[in-house]
């Protein structure tokens, strides 16, 4: 064991590291020979300087029997995370994520876990492990976990809010099942912070978890699509159909899991606040059980407000008596003065009541653009910008939020012409795209085609198309 | 639509002014369908009486009997069961049948084209004639492969439609009509032309396709006549045609399509109180317009195909007429709305909601003070809100699509226990499934276009 900690001083810097990473991979044996010596190995070690080492001792101490939670593993992953070398934990990204969920585990065992703890070290962790803000890292899910159980909904924030565009398995070891979690428990992190932009966002990750390729069926899949029915039905107002590139056998476990769900939102379609009710009421225990009851609920309060708000569009006045019936609320005039009062102090729509003749006077709101019953988050985002009021769209906030919008879309449409260019620049993908369109046009070609095939790489994204017929002439002649 | 309204109202209905329209199949039709209609009331014995007398001339022993039942004694004791008349009919009928069968079957021995197609329709015919209509349309569709002129088609057609109407399989009548009119001389008989406008028109309307039907009741011109009685008479083209136009063509197509279009301007002339509807509505005297459709109600819900449709053409009408009564006004007084609609305010503001909750009107209520004020929607905002929401869209699914992309080129894809498919298969697949992503593209362009849009607004 001695051996091997003076190994790794002597062998941790930056040229010998892949030296070390060989050293550690076959020394398995020595870490289970001398399992007892791991903890004092550790303390000759620097987490920031042996970060490589560090990561392998703490995977084999946490490997051994360790009762759960062990204080002291705790405090030196959670250090070791906080302060590790991103180059050095990079070369091991496996033992590094075994390392963090250990530490996870270790956190959330025991009669009085503490999730708290474990946010802050997957935070760091997970930043050491990305390449760059853009990768997903196995780590995500369960940073994400750790948040909702301590409720740290403003820690994930910053990571929420960066969108994932590489999975980069090879580089962090990351799982299709991890991504699935990730889209999940970020999905889960959005409808838990309150606000409209934060479900449009939850939206997006739960579809990205419904729609991602996949060959089987699974749970994480089902619970993500039936979170996806409920937040839209509570955000958009309707169930927006699934895109047509989503998997198919996705589509039977919907079916056979999620009918409840799909009732309900035909329930909601139909605009029938009864129906809606008698459909909560008679799936709520199969709500229950998902654990779905509060969103269930705010579905149902959800109906309410809508069917206030056509109201606003449709009337100027109304006695109270008229929208209570008109909107189907069953405690009467009462019950729909509390709703006004609760949507006027939440901005949902302007009135003011009139107490001695029961009449409600609905301010005229289709100027703050989008008018009320399906304000896109895009909408509510400026009114809220251009401070509100009639004629919003004059300010230069407004202006200021449309150019930033504006360079949003520019910027992924170069992002696409990136990708694009890549495909197209691919080999595996030139040579499917040439054999296809060969065997379009030329049915009875055989080796002649090949060696145009060969050089249609350097004819690039445009070449691609007008490839075929040469092909087919040359075969012919 | 289920008829839950009871016909109350039959003093002004004239039975036997109605029923002389008609001639045939139709005509009994429509009177076991009346007698239906008005259980327990004078109209229904009249009803069944004529039917009665109507089927003694015929060989529809089967009808008869069913009638007579029907009947049941309450009409004296010439209206009983004559067992005697259905015998001789019934034998008389069964030795046709024979014989017509005998002979097809030599026509069939000696491959003689035109005489099968002559037998097949004779059959057919007295199938017919029986009310045996499901025999009949097989015998008549049978006819079809000896058919060897484009007249012998229109014929075949004719009576596939006929019976196909009679059997409320409206999809044949669909089929077949459209073969007659694809035929070469469809056009050199007008009341040929004219019925398979009416029959297409009439399959439409069942199939609830009002626009549709309207306008083919539109081509539908005078020739029609009596041509077609044992179908649908003039006035019932008029009728279905008019209302179908009123509730559901536009103000021009209204005019170019009934008021101006001398054909059919005829073919009003056989309903006069259709006609003073129609050119009330038009001249926007709805008050007058409602009133006498009110009062046409009755008669039309004892007619054989309009009355399942009435709910819905009276329906369209009045949405329509609300539409355009308020159409040139900035506010309207309820009041005075009501008044010119013969409605209560409380059932007028209920409808005027609905139809502003279905976007059909852009207005707003005042329920206070009972008036309706016309919304003007602020286009500038709503472009700019949808220009944002077009963004937005075109963001998230871009970000989805990079995603994706990259999952398939880094073969993320969740297998299951069974292992799945080869790593090639997927591979091919989500290149596939990556086209479908393609809407995203685009989307590109309609920013592109937003960019102009909004360099042109500021």
């Amino acid at each position: 064991m001695e051996g091997l900690v003076a190994q790794v001083i002597g062998l941790s810097n930056p040229n010998d590291l892949n030296q070390l990473l060989t050293a550690l991979k076959s020394s398995e044996t020595v870490f289970n020979q001398n399992y007892q010596q791991i903890v004092p190995a550790l303390q000759a070690l620097d987490p920031a300087q042996h970060s490589l080492a560090y990561a392998f001792f703490l995977h084999h101490l946490a490997k051994g029997n360790l009762p759960t939670p062990n204080a002291a593993f705790m405090d030196s992953a959670s250090r070791f995370l906080i302060v590790c070398d991103a180059s050095q934990i990079q070369l091991a990204p496996d033992v590094f994520v075994s390392v963090a969920r250990k530490l996870k585990t270790h956190v959330l065992a025991g009669a009085a876990p503490c999730p708290r703890r474990g946010v802050a070290p997957l935070l760091a962790g997970l930043r050491a492990l990305q390449p760059n803000p853009e990768v997903l890292t196995p780590l995500h899910a369960d940073f994400f976990q750790l948040c909702l159980l301590s409720r740290c909904y403003s820690a994930a924030a910053p990571v929420l809010d960066q969108d994932i565009f590489d999975v980069a398995p090879q580089q962090t070891g990351s799982t299709p099942t991890d991504l699935f979690l990730y889209c999940y428990y970020g999905g889960m992190l959005c409808i838990g912070e309150q606000g409209r932009k934060q479900h449009a966002r939850a939206l997006e990750l739960l579809l990205q978890a419904v729609t991602a390729p996949s060959l089987a069926g699974n749970a994480i899949v089902a619970a993500a699509y039936k979170k996806y029915v409920l937040v839209c039905l509570i955000h958009a107002g309707a169930l927006q159909p699934l895109p047509k590139f989503t998997s198919s056998c996705v589509k039977h476990v919907i079916d056979a899991e999620a009918r409840p769900y799909n009732e309900l939102a035909a329930a909601y379609a139909a605009r029938n606040g009864d129906k809606l009710r008698r459909a909560a009421e008679q799936h709520g225990a199969v709500f229950a059980a998902d654990g779905n009851l509060g969103l269930v609920r705010q579905v149902l309060a959800s109906m309410a407000v809508r069917s206030i708000q056509r109201l606003t569009q449709t009337f100027l006045t109304l006695s109270l008596e008229d929208i209570a019936a008109n909107a189907g609320l069953a405690g009467g005039a009462q019950e729909a003065e509390a709703r006004i009062v609760r949507m006027v102090a939440a901005g949902q729509i302007t009135a003011k009541i009139d107490g001695r003749s029961g009449m409600v006077r609905f301010a005229d709101d289709t100027a703050r653009g989008g008018g009320g019953a399906s304000t896109s988050s895009a909408a509510a985002g400026v009114s809220a910008a251009g401070g509100g009021g009639g004629g919003s769209w004059d300010s230069a906030a407004s202006v200021a939020m449309l150019d930033e919008r504006m360079r949003a879309v520019l910027e992924l449409g170069k992002r696409l012409q990136q990708a694009h260019e890549m495909v197209s620049q691919d080999r595996a993908y030139l040579t499917k795209v040439t054999a296809r369109e060969r065997s379009k046009y030329d049915l009875g070609g055989g080796a002649g085609g090949l060696g145009a095939g060969l050089a249609g790489p350097g004819g690039g994204a445009s070449g691609e198309t007008d490839f075929g017929p040469f092909s087919a002439s040359g075969a012919a002649v | 639509m289920e008829e839950d309204i009871p016909v109350t109202d039959h003093g002004s209905f004239d039975l036997e002014a109605y029923i002389s329209n008609y001639t045939g199949h139709g005509k009994v039709d429509r009177l076991l369908f009346i007698a239906e209609r008005s259980t327990g009331k004078p109209l229904e014995l009249e009803a069944l009486r004529m039917a009665h007398d109507e089927l003694k001339k015929t060989e529809a022993t089967a009808r008869y009997q069913e009638v007579v039942a029907k009947i049941d004694g309450r009409l004296g004791a010439s209206y009983t069961l004559d067992r005697v008349w259905v015998e001789n009919t019934e034998r008389r009928s069964q030795q046709r049948g024979e014989r017509l069968e005998s002979e097809l079957q030599g026509f069939k021995a000696a491959l003689m084209k035109e005489s099968i197609r002559l037998g097949h329709t004779d059959l057919g015919d007295w199938a017919y004639g029986r009310g045996d209509l499901q025999t009949a349309f097989k015998c008549y569709v049978r006819s079809r492969d000896y058919c060897t002129s484009s007249r012998h088609v229109l014929a075949m057609c004719h009576n596939v439609v006929r019976t196909a109407i009679e059997l409320g399989n409206f999809v044949h009548v669909a089929n077949y009509v459209s073969k007659a009119e694809s035929t070469p001389d469809v056009g050199s008989e007008a009341a040929q032309l004219a019925q398979l406008r009416a029959a297409s028109g009439l399959q439409l309307l069942h199939s609830r396709k009002y626009k549709q039907a309207a306008r083919k009741f539109c081509e539908v011109g005078p020739d029609l006549g009596t041509s077609y009685s044992d179908v649908l008479s003039l006035h019932d083209v008029a009728a279905l045609g008019g209302l179908a136009a009123l509730g559901f063509l536009d103000r021009s197509e209204l005019r170019t399509r009934v008021i101006a279009n001398i054909g059919f301007r005829e073919v009003l002339e056989a309903a006069p109180e259709i006609r003073e509807v129609v050119h009330a509505f038009y001249a926007s005297q709805y008050a007058v317009a409602l009133r006498s459709l009110e009062a046409l109600k009755p008669s039309l819900l004892l007619d054989l195909h309009a009355s399942e449709h009435v709910h819905a053409l009276y329906n369209a009408i009045r949405h329509r007429a609300l539409c355009q009564y308020v159409q040139p006004f900035s506010s309207v007084n309820l009041a005075a709305m009501a008044e010119a609609f013969n409605t209560p305010i409380a059932a007028l503001e209920k409808q005027l909601a609905t139809l502003i909750m279905d976007g059909a009107i852009s207005a707003r209520i005042d329920s206070a003070t009972k008036v309706l004020y016309a919304s003007k929607a602020d286009a500038r905002a709503t472009t700019f809100a949808r220009v944002l929401a077009a963004g937005e869209a075109y963001c998230r699914d871009t970000r989805a699509l990079l995603l994706r992309a990259n999952l398939v080129q880094h073969d993320f894809v969740q297998v299951g226990v069974g292992g799945g498919r080869s790593k090639k298969d997927r591979l091919e697949r989500g290149l596939y499934d990556m086209g479908g992503m393609g809407g995203g593209g685009g989307l590109m362009y309609g920013l592109g276009g937003m960019g102009l849009g909004r360099s042109m607004m500021i």
